[in-house]
């Protein structure tokens, strides 16, 4: 029973792909260039990023206020933390399609720099999606309001699947700089902005 | 054998034999050595299958060989596809292993099946052969399965070829899966269908297949923006080298 199941399960797996690929024909990105990166990308504030995921703020926090009051609190910065994760995900996949471009190019120079870049936002797109599972989860089941388990801790996320998130977006905003550099772009300031 | 039928059952050599001029072409063995080794296979087999298609006996032996070697073949195309489309990540330290272990779970899936699940064919050889040949067909399958969602994951571009092909086979591979285990499962009793479905598919990705390799590869020119002045590069790589790094 069970193998029949997974069997026909992967069959089905085979014709939903199919029709991934037939959507993705449709609705794909055309050829992303230095030009279509700027105005792509979602903002995201490394600095309140950093004090959510700090223990000490989270102690503090934890103290001053009761515990209905901080377990009310945490899920706000819990849901706070999922918005910018998700902003992480789609910033890495945008440099992600652009650094692929970059890489096939014919400029050498650019072409290692895409190819680290590349590396890395693929790091942060892993680590934003394992902590947006992670996190979604924890909203799921309403960790934070069970009064028998202490709430979850924000801290926990900092690192996740062995990857630093916020120190791995920190050297993804290098790393595009200097292809972005390497392109001959003006707008540079608008692109450190904007990640 | 209707006109019809012969059309649609040997349709596809003729245009197998046009992709093989196409790959030959273009040059295609130097990138994708192993879909080439694949069409080249592919030519030869359908012509000796068409050799000897009035010669039961020998049509059987000449079928599932060649049917074997084309589905290792596949194999071999799909894990260059993989590997095409993913050679940025031989780094990442998860990723090397992901295709062996796929290969290890599809074969205890098809042999768990094959003690658990009674076949239509009746034991001996024949079930063995299309026993293997499910095995093979769910390597391929899972394959293009994983290779989709990593990339939609990562979001990941493919190249133009490489989607090609993976489009075509992928799509081969699931009906390929589907006719083959119903056939492993009824029998000889629709085999005349489940054989034609195959065929007219396979047709169908060698049309994918020939769209996406006639269709000339052409890089979009860069912006003509000017360069950076060096005193402007100065500046700008100040800012950069300011930017926190861990």
């Amino acid at each position: 029973m069970m193998v029949t199941i997974l069997w026909n399960l992967m069959i089905t797996a085979g014709f939903v792909s199919c029709v991934v690929i037939a959507a993705w024909i449709w609705f794909h990105f055309p050829d992303r260039t230095a030009d279509d990166v700027v105005d792509f990308l979602l903002p995201v504030d490394l600095e309140k990023a950093e004090i959510l995921l700090d223990a000490n703020a989270e102690t503090c926090l934890r103290c001053d206020l009761s515990s209905r009051e901080f377990r009310r609190m945490q899920r706000k910065r819990i849901h706070l933390y999922v918005a910018f994760v998700h902003r992480m995900a789609h910033n890495a996949a945008v440099l992600i399609d652009w650094a692929n471009r970059e890489a096939e190019g014919c400029d050498e120079q650019a072409a290692l720099l895409a190819h680290d870049l590349q590396q890395i936002a693929v790091e942060v797109r892993l680590y934003s999606l394992l902590t947006m599972i992670k996190l979604r989860l924890w909203l799921l089941i309403r960790l934070d309001s069970w009064q028998v388990l202490p709430a979850p801790s924000l801290y926990e996320v900092r690192e996740v699947g062995g990857i630093l998130g916020l120190e791995s977006y920190d050297r993804l905003k290098t790393a595009a700089s200097f292809l972005f550099l390497e392109m001959g772009r003006r707008n540079f300031d608008e692109l450190l902005h904007n990640l | 054998m209707s006109l019809l039928q012969f059309i649609l059952w040997w349709g596809e050599l003729p245009l197998q034999g046009v992709l093989l001029y196409v790959l030959v072409r273009k040059q295609i063995f130097r990138t994708f050595p192993w879909f080439f080794a694949y069409t080249f296979f592919g030519v030869v087999a359908g012509l000796s299958r068409f050799a000897v298609r009035n010669h039961h006996p020998v049509y059987f032996a000449v079928y599932w060989t060649t049917q074997a070697v084309s589905s290792l073949l596949g194999i071999a195309v799909m894990y260059e596809v993989f590997r095409t489309v993913f050679r940025n990540f031989s780094r990442v330290w998860w990723f090397p292993p992901i295709f062996p272990l796929t290969a290890v779970l599809c074969l205890a899936l098809t042999i768990w099946r094959s003690l658990s699940v009674p076949n239509g064919l009746g034991g001996g050889t024949i079930a063995w052969i299309v026993g293997t040949e499910l095995g093979l067909r769910l390597l391929q399958v899972a394959m293009f399965a994983l290779l989709v969602t990593l990339v939609l994951l990562f979001g990941l571009r493919w190249r133009q070829q490489a989607f090609g092909i993976c489009a075509g086979y992928g799509l081969h591979a699931s009906v390929a899966l589907l006719t083959t285990t119903k056939f492993y499962e009824f029998g000889t009793r629709f085999k005349y269908l489940w054989g034609l479905v195959s065929i007219i598919t396979y047709s169908i990705a060698v049309l994918i297949w020939l769209w996406y390799f006639i269709a000339s590869k052409t890089e979009p020119p860069r912006a003509e923006q000017p360069p950076v002045s060096a005193q402007e590069l100065g500046r700008y790589k100040e800012i950069v080298r300011r930017v926190k790094r861990p």
